[in-house]
């Protein structure tokens, strides 16, 4: 995992992470009755993109487990403890790509890496490039993105409560990043 | 007013609100000065908030500057409004014809560029269309038309353009009432000046 984040750090990229507006939505089967969702936040990370060499692309992302958030504080401490997601021995997700192949005008896949629970495990990322340009509001060059993927929790050691809660988990991605300093507009 | 109340007859007899052949009224002498102090702190606001960082805390400076200018356009309105029922005092006997002319042509270019200015503002607002325009947080104010990345810099040139040509024209403006009231000595500055009591 060090190692990982030492090399995602190697190389420069354009973009960081807005950590306000990026954010991590995973829903999972109960007992089939429902597929309840919750939410974690993205810690950090930064990525490469050009919308001309999707080839070219890369994304590194720490994301924070503890975050994560059911919308109710027994929940939220079940899925924390030993029993699913340990986030006091694991408080971190990383993902890392490895390659990006493009599918259509706004949209790839992102293969990668996951690193969860201490295992690390292939996973593709359905990206859609939804807009890049200057925010208006915050002056800042802006690229936003969604991204959805499906992932087996018992791939990562995450078995407890299988099959009543659903092996599948299904990721829901939205992020946002913000490109270099302070960028001037032509107007307000 | 204070019509209603009998014993300040005497102040309404100097305070009168529409102008006559010597004097301005107290509604237009209203309208200009209120033009005036807009107008000033319109163009500096202006001339600063274009050189700082761009920043989300200069949004509101931005924001007030538009909502101003809208305001002055209103104002303008109104003006041209009660120009049209109020009579205009006379030029003093003592003005050559070419100095006639060439106020009327100043005051014509005035009352254009007031109107001209703030049209322009909003022309660029709206082809730039970044944010909802807001008049003092209160109510929106439709764009015309969506952004247009072609006339953006067209309608900030003009607005930029009008705004020096206006510079010119009002500091034209108010030198020549200086020099008609101090080189002249014809009181033309007395005319638009707040009344004092006839003591004074």
């Amino acid at each position: 995992m060090v190692l990982l984040l030492v090399a995602g750090s190697a190389w420069a990229s354009d973009y960081r992470f807005d950590t306000v507006h990026s954010q991590v939505l995973f829903c999972v089967s109960h007992l089939g009755f429902s597929n309840p969702c919750g939410r974690m936040r993205v810690k950090s990370g930064s990525f490469q993109f050009d919308k001309n060499h999707w080839e070219l692309a890369k994304v590194d992302v720490v994301v924070d487990t503890a975050s994560l958030a059911m919308g109710d504080a027994k929940w939220d401490a079940m899925l924390r403890s030993w029993q699913f997601l340990e986030t006091d021995k694991y408080p971190v997700a990383h993902y890392v790509s490895t390659d990006v192949t493009k599918t259509g005008d706004h949209g790839a896949i992102v293969h990668g890496k996951l690193s969860l629970r201490g295992k690390t495990r292939p996973v593709d990322l359905h990206v859609t490039f939804n807009r890049a340009g200057i925010d208006p509001y915050s002056f800042r060059y802006t690229a936003g993105f969604s991204a959805t993927t499906t992932l087996k929790r018992s791939d990562f050691g995450i078995s407890k409560y299988l099959p009543d809660i659903g092996d599948e988990v299904t990721l829901r991605i939205e992020v946002e990043g913000l490109r270099g300093a302070v960028s001037v507009p032509l107007s307000h | 007013m204070k019509r209603s109340n009998p014993a300040s007859l005497s102040t309404v007899s100097t305070m009168m609100l529409k102008s006559d052949a010597q004097r301005w009224g107290s509604v237009a002498k209203f309208f200009h000065w209120t033009m005036v102090t807009l107008i000033l702190a319109q163009g500096m606001i202006g001339l600063i908030m274009v050189e700082l960082p761009k920043r989300p805390n200069v949004i509101p400076i931005f924001s007030f500057h538009k909502s101003l200018g809208l305001t002055i356009l209103a104002l303008a309105v109104l003006r041209l409004l009660w120009r049209a029922f109020d009579q205009r005092p006379d030029h003093p006997a003592s003005m050559p014809h070419w100095q006639v002319l060439g106020a009327r042509l100043g005051h014509a270019l005035l009352y254009l560029l007031i109107f001209a200015l703030p049209l322009s503002g909003w022309w660029f607002d709206s082809a730039s269309a970044l944010r909802p325009l807001y008049w003092f947080g209160l109510f929106e104010v439709p764009h015309w038309g969506g952004p247009n990345p072609q006339w953006k810099p067209v309608a900030l040139a003009t607005h930029e353009w009008l705004f020096w040509i206006l510079v010119v024209v009002a500091a034209g403006h108010a030198l020549m009432a200086v020099i008609h009231h101090y080189h002249d000595r014809d009181n033309l500055l007395r005319r638009m000046l707040p009344e004092r009591r006839r003591s004074s």
